[in-house]
């Protein structure tokens, strides 16, 4: 990605406007001819540098709920438990990391009930050493990824 | 919310890339376009959608080191210790969690170990604080939610 890429995908990522032409509208803010944005972001979407375009929900909105979940579990049965637990479609974010829970993944659910039962599922299913759930009790910021400054 | 409006969130899981990304959905869902738009409007009027955007892959973009950073903040201490570390362009997720005896978390995405861990020492320092940034070895799954 260059320069100019980064411009363009800075800018998309805090959102477009919800218009008729809203590359039209991006193209006068950053001074960039329209078909050459569409022709960037077309590149960027085929070499998956771009993951989505669309509608960023929030789910508690909609009533759903969701929580951290660290796991502690074998390093050498890492990579089959952390695919069983992608199998669940509330699972939207799976990670290994380095520290005593070495395995941490986001689970969102339709209501508090069920996030407590798929909490049980995935436990009776992996069998972790360790599992506790660390919902956010305070946000302080919700963004997104910049290109590093300093 | 009604069931148009489940169904137009639904759409917009996926846009295409295109002059007229709207106009598209409206077609699809057999409505103008205007009225689309003015129910997206609404939506996010409503705080369901938060905004329609692009969401990169920040590992493929170079930014290959993310470090989930925890510490522990006495509860007197949390809001100036939130506002501060918010302040930095490079921490992406800032919260307090509960079930933990660390209760401060926040993210930082950068493209190599020492550039995060400069940041830790540095804020560290700031706050008298003992920060413990957790690296992603592996990311297994990565996706936004969706209905």
């Amino acid at each position: 990605m260059d320069s100019i890429d980064w411009n363009i995908v800075e800018r998309l990522q805090e959102g477009i406007p919800i218009a008729e032409r809203p590359f039209q509208r991006i193209s006068k803010e950053l001074k960039i001819p329209e078909d050459e944005i569409l022709k960037r972001l077309k590149k960027l979407k085929r070499e998956g540098l771009i993951r989505r375009f669309g509608a960023v929900i929030n789910y508690k909105k909609l009533g759903y709920t969701g929580t951290l979940v660290a796991t502690k579990v074998p390093e050498d049965k890492i990579e089959e438990i952390a695919e069983k637990i992608n199998k669940y479609k509330g699972v939207t974010h799976n990670y290994q990391r380095n520290f005593e829970y070495n395995l941490w993944f986001t689970l969102i659910e339709k209501s508090q009930r069920d996030l407590e039962k798929r909490l049980k599922q995935i436990e009776q299913e992996i069998k972790p050493e360790k599992m506790i759930s660390l919902p956010v009790t305070r946000k302080f910021k919700i963004g997104h990824i910049q290109k590093w400054i300093t | 919310m009604d069931n148009l409006d489940l169904r137009i969130l639904k759409e917009l899981n996926n846009l295409k890339i295109e002059e007229s990304p709207f106009k598209s959905i409206a077609e699809k869902l057999d409505l103008a376009e205007e009225e689309l738009l003015s129910r997206i409007d609404n939506l996010i009027k409503e705080g369901i959608i938060r905004r329609i955007s692009i969401s990169i892959d920040h590992r493929k973009a170079g930014m290959k080191a993310n470090a989930m950073c925890i510490c522990q903040v006495p509860e007197d201490r949390v809001e100036s210790v939130g506002k501060y570390i918010s302040s930095f362009p490079e921490v992406t997720h800032c919260y307090t969690r509960e079930g933990f005896k660390y209760n401060f978390f926040f993210m930082i995405h950068s493209n190599t170990k020492e550039q995060y861990l400069f940041l830790v020492k540095k804020i560290s320092e700031k706050l008298n604080m003992e920060i413990k940034p957790l690296l992603s070895k592996k990311e297994f799954k990565k996706t936004s939610f969706t209905l």
